[in-house]
């Protein structure tokens, strides 16, 4: 009569009194010992495809699953752990591109415009007298403005005609100048025409066709419009 | 309302074209374009078959301006209103090696360009793949081809307008095939981007803007639409032409010469900046002699320049 | 009932730039009943029978003066639209062979009509102004003027000449 081993989770013995009484009993041996009855019991029972899975289960001590369970899908804001991108109403929330009012004056700014100035020089290999190679122009539609003295020469809105400062920020909508007048504007794009000088050339930009991101306007394939109207 | 335009008066040899201008300001025409024709801008060999070499290349005559004194346009002075003139070229579009030779810088001079083809397939060219600006017909005849609708609206989307001469109709020989060929051009279009002018080859041939309305009526157009066939698709045709000239119509870059007086104001902020990074410069040493207090951002901003230019 | 509704057309005879409008008034001074005839014919050509029958029901020449070549025509609205697309095409009326009509007004009422009128000739008169060089010319046209806004003194009214 042994007692039940530790690892037969699956079976128990037959009580000691049975087992005393197997030769009186008739008892088959494998019924005797349980691990032998077990193993003759899979054997009758289960296909012997499956044997071996279960006797290495068995033996390994692990859980073979009969039915397929599946696993419950975690939330979403759980799933990914670690660095993940914000929403836009988080980017809002964060509000990186607020800046103090006390700091937009245009004298500070003064410096980004010359920076800027430089910065196109270099890029468009100005020359007063001579007209602008083709590929500069075409290199003008993928430019950084941030710096620029911007113009509004012409506008849907009356009230935004005449309105110039250096461009703080640009938006896929909208450009964010100030005055001299140290006054924080937002321009729309779409409703105006701008116009800027740059070493005797004088450029005008119809906004209604440049209303996209930065980012995006440096990929951006630019088809000619119909109409450079308001 | 934009201003009333006559986009073609012809300008002929022989006839006077100041005094067609004459009769324009006296109907209330603001903006008209004298058109320069020319039938074809290149040169046919024996064989029919077009080539263009040096020596016969065909000349192209500038673009016309009429000088007017302020008597001349004395009626719309008293209006407020004065008279823009633009200058147009048209030919007729037989061959598609014409329209390398419309690349050039002598036709490409002109304010307006306008193609009269002559077959479906030209026809075709003209509506989609070129830039032009105006496609005529020779309207007192009868159109040698079909106009369909899939050139004509992609026509449309790109800007291109198209045009209706009203002179060909007085002559009671072709006033019904103008009238047809007219009806033909407004089912195709339905009314958008539909321009009529005079075509005028002698002041006589002129009408006034409301006239000329009027005719647009008679030609299937609505009363709105017929107005605009003078005003506003005649503004809209002259802006894209413009775009012509501008980098993918989303930039245009002249040089500062050519900005008018009036136009001055749009650069000041920029020459301001410019004026006195200049003044700067000039008084950098004058600075650095004498201890002269500037404020903070002075010294940064001379500190950036020479780091960055 | 159903309102009447008429449409009032202000018409100008243009002739060409240089002809002479003296020999055009004294020669060939124009009637109403010439003006009527001439805009029924052209009336039956651009619009046939229908065209013409429906203008000689509903069609008046209202005013006409001959020195300014200005013509007013009624005619209800509905028909309006046949003598409306005609009138471009008009070459000749009565005698007056090389002509073409220019539309300067089209008015509900002859009010609004003779208003515009008043309007119209007071900035032709202006425009006179700056073309004639003459100055006795001038003179008599500046005092026309004058009468027209009235801003002439009323005692100088007797001793004026009267505008030829």
């Amino acid at each position: 009569m042994s007692t039940p081993t530790q690892d037969s989770a699956v079976y128990s013995e037959l009580p000691a009194g049975v087992k005393r009484q197997a030769t009186q009993l008739k008892l088959a041996d494998d019924v005797r010992d349980g691990s032998a009855y077990l193993s003759s019991f899979l054997r009758r029972h289960v296909a012997p495809r499956n044997l071996a899975t279960a006797a290495a289960a068995n033996d390994a001590h692990q859980v073979v699953l009969l039915d397929t369970v599946v696993p419950k899908k975690r939330p979403s804001s759980l799933q990914k752990k670690g660095r993940r991108q914000l929403n836009a109403r988080e980017r809002r929330g964060v509000d990186c591109f607020a800046a103090s009012t006390a700091r937009q004056t245009y004298r500070t700014h003064v410096p980004l415009h010359t920076l800027w100035r430089g910065y196109m020089r270099s890029l468009l290999q100005l020359e007063p007298s001579r007209a602008l190679a083709a590929d500069a122009q075409h290199r003008l539609l993928k430019a950084d403005y941030h710096g620029c003295v911007l113009t509004v020469a012409r506008s849907r809105c009356p009230s935004l005609v005449g309105v110039a400062g250096i461009v703080l920020q640009e938006t896929r909508c909208t450009w964010r100048l100030v005055t001299r007048e140290d006054r924080l504007v937002t321009v729309p794009k779409a409703t105006c025409v701008f116009t800027f000088e740059l070493e005797g050339h004088v450029v005008t930009l119809y906004g209604k066709h440049f209303v996209h991101r930065p980012a995006d306007r440096c990929s951006k394939k630019f088809k000619s419009k119909a109409t450079i109207d308001l | 309302m934009a201003a009333f335009s006559d986009l073609n008066i012809l300008h002929m040899e022989n006839v006077s074209t100041k005094e067609k201008l004459l009769m324009a300001i006296k109907l209330g025409y603001e903006v008209v374009a004298i058109n320069n024709y020319v039938e074809n801008v290149l040169v046919k060999d024996d064989k029919g078959k077009s080539k263009k070499e040096p020596s016969k290349v065909v000349e192209i005559p500038a673009p016309v301006k009429v000088h007017l004194t302020e008597r001349d346009i004395g009626d719309l002075k008293v209006k407020g209103a004065s008279l823009k003139q633009l200058s147009r070229f048209t030919t007729v579009l037989s061959d598609p090696g014409q329209w390398r030779r419309m690349q050039e810088d002598d036709i490409q001079a002109y304010d307006l360009l306008a193609v009269q083809p002559t077959t479906e397939k030209l026809f075709h060219m003209a509506c989609t793949a070129i830039e032009i600006d105006i496609i005529t017909f020779n309207i007192g005849d009868k159109l040698t081809y079909y106009l369909k609708p899939a050139p004509v609206s992609k026509a449309i989307e790109r800007g291109v307008h198209f045009e209706i001469v009203y002179s060909e109709g007085f002559h009671s020989s072709s006033r019904r095939t103008f009238i047809a060929n007219a009806l033909r051009i407004m089912h195709v279009t339905h009314g958008k981007n539909v321009i009529i002018s005079s075509g005028a080859r002698e002041a006589m041939d002129v009408r006034g803007p409301y006239d000329v309305a009027n005719l647009g009526l008679l030609i299937g157009l609505q009363e709105p639409q017929s107005k605009d066939a003078i005003s506003t698709n005649s503004r809209a045709c002259v802006l894209h032409a413009n775009t012509r000239h501008s980098v993918k119509s989303v930039i245009s870059v002249r040089s500062s010469s050519e900005l008018k007086a009036e136009d001055q104001w749009t650069v000041e902020a920029c020459r301001k900046e410019a004026s006195e990074e200049s003044g700067d410069d000039s008084s950098e040493s004058a600075a650095e002699e004498a201890d002269s207090s500037f404020d903070a951002a002075r010294p940064e901003s001379k500190r950036r320049r020479m780091d960055g230019v | 009932m159903v309102r009447f509704k008429n449409r009032y057309f202000v018409l100008e005879i243009v002739h060409p730039l240089h002809a002479s409008t003296h020999r055009s008034v004294q020669e060939q001074k124009l009637t109403s009943q010439e003006v009527y005839h001439s805009l029924k014919e052209e009336v039956h050509k651009s619009h046939g029978d229908y065209g013409s029958a429906a203008f000689s029901i509903s069609c008046n020449v209202k005013y006409l003066n001959p020195y300014t070549n200005t013509i007013f025509v009624r005619i209800r609205r509905g028909p309006h639209r046949f003598l409306a697309t005609t009138l471009p095409f008009i070459k000749k009326i009565g005698k007056q062979d090389n002509i073409f009509l220019n539309t300067l007004y089209v008015g509900a009422t002859v009010r609004n009509c003779h208003k515009f009128l008043r309007n119209h000739n007071r900035q032709q008169l202006a425009v006179l102004l700056k073309k004639i060089t003459h100055p006795e010319e001038r003179k008599k046209l500046q005092t026309s003027l004058l009468r027209a806004c009235v801003l002439e003194n009323v005692e100088t009214w007797n001793t004026q000449t009267p505008m030829q």
